[in-house]
């Protein structure tokens, strides 16, 4: 009598997925705007997401497959906190009024604060392509392929992202210096 | 197309080399593999606040049941003498087959039911009536001896128990709902108590709802959530139903 089942192909595929990807996933659904608070259900959500249509996604497309699913998740994240603004509120006390300090900007924590409202008040479309080229290191290509849109939109969305991004933080950090290079 | 030199190769300033070092540096919590692959239905490490989590381990080895295969044996040689004693003496080895449940059973707070004790075949949660405790925390009272095994020695139970469940799993994995709703059936029927009843409950969610049963499905679903609220399988349970 077999006493254990070995472990499928399957499990191994998704334990392996899970290892390789699970920070990938984490961070694009928190640039992407899911909040910390609902990191770890979506995280979830996107795995299971994946792990029902495991049949369907070729070895080489698990990235692509996962960080599609995530961008989904972190978007019904964002409508769902749209929602209840109210609750946002208190995140009012986060956001910066004037100048920061020096320590303030190297501190870790508030850095991610920042970012967070820095992405927040950027159109989302643009916000996207900012986080995939910016901080995900996709290339244009990757990004076009990911969103089904054309390249060029890519570009144009990209040139407004990082002119909006530097707009933004200018304004937080006081600087009124330097236009985006490319 | 070339690409543009991305920000944080040439930040115009230190915030925003910050800020754009902290977008990019995010990695996941220390909990978060271990609730993800739990929430796969892979689990890790056992935990003693989540009966599912800490018997749903597939990180034990061959060896390790092994191991426990030949406890039991032992443990089975040496009650049957004392079985078969007790039956020519015409007492009754109540530990050796407990009647499923009857231990167990309580009325229902407030029309709530335990969506994991369910017998076998049986309808959706808000249709019983009795509910049965959710954490086997007290043991079985039994009368004879006392230590006997409920379980024939030559099957580990955790062994069986996550056959059983991997079978549905599977079965759920080819979009064949039917057969892993069988496979809970007989999941229920040999594993009244089973420790993995949890994740058999997630699964038999999963099964309902991808078998039209939706109604079925969300209440159950709901049970659960109603129940173990925080547990680490909730967020499966509202993805299954769709709540």
């Amino acid at each position: 009598m077999k006493l254990v089942s070995r472990p499928s192909e399957r499990d191994t595929r998704l334990r392996a997925m899970v290892d390789r990807y699970l920070d990938f996933v984490a961070r694009v659904l928190r640039n992407a705007g899911t909040p910390e608070a609902e990191l770890d259900d979506d995280v979830q959500r996107t795995f299971i997401a994946v792990s029902n249509r495991l049949d369907d996604v070729r070895p080489d497309a698990e990235k692509s497959f996962l960080l599609q699913t995530a961008l989904r998740m972190a978007a019904h994240a964002r409508r769902t906190l749209a929602r209840r603004r109210e609750v946002h509120d208190s995140d009012a006390q986060l956001r910066i009024q004037g100048p920061l300090q020096p320590e303030q900007m190297l501190d870790q924590k508030r850095a991610r604060e920042l970012l967070d409202n820095v992405l927040e008040e950027m159109a989302i479309e643009l916000r996207t392509v900012f986080v995939l080229y910016e901080l995900e290191e996709l290339s244009m290509t990757e990004i076009a392929a990911t969103l089904r849109i054309p390249q060029g939109t890519v570009a144009s969305r990209l040139r407004r992202a990082r002119a909006d991004f530097r707009d933004r933080v200018r304004a937080l950090s006081g600087s009124t210096h330097a236009e985006v290079g490319s | 197309m070339t690409e543009p030199t991305r920000l944080l190769t040439l930040p115009e300033s230190e915030l925003e080399r910050a800020l754009l070092t902290a977008g990019r540096s995010y990695t996941a919590p220390g909990s978060m593999r271990a609730n993800t692959l739990l929430a796969l239905g892979l689990t890790a490490a056992a935990t003693s606040t989540a009966p599912s989590a800490s018997v749903a381990s597939r990180s034990l080895t061959k060896a390790a049941f092994s191991k426990v295969a030949i406890t039991m044996l032992v443990i089975g040689a040496a009650a049957l003498p004392i079985w078969l004693y007790l039956r020519h003496a015409g007492r009754s080895p109540v530990a050796l087959t407990p009647p499923a449940n009857t231990a167990r059973v309580s009325p229902a707070p407030s029309g709530t039911v335990e969506p994991v004790m369910d017998p076998p075949g049986s309808v959706p949660p808000a249709t019983q009536g009795p509910s049965v405790e959710s954490q086997p925390s007290s043991p079985a009272p039994s009368v004879g001896i006392p230590r006997a095994e409920p379980r024939p020695a030559s099957t580990p139970p955790l062994a069986a128990e996550l056959a059983a469940l991997d079978a549905a799993r599977t079965s759920l994995s080819h979009s064949d709902p039917s057969a892993a709703l069988v496979a809970l059936d007989g999941y229920s029927r040999n594993f009244p108590r089973g420790r993995l009843r949890l994740e058999a409950e997630v699964l038999r969610i999963g099964a309902l709802a991808k078998s039209g049963q939706t109604v079925a499905a969300r209440k159950r679903a709901e049970a659960f959530l109603r129940i173990h609220p925080d547990s680490v399988l909730a967020s499966r349970v509202r993805s299954y139903a769709g709540l």
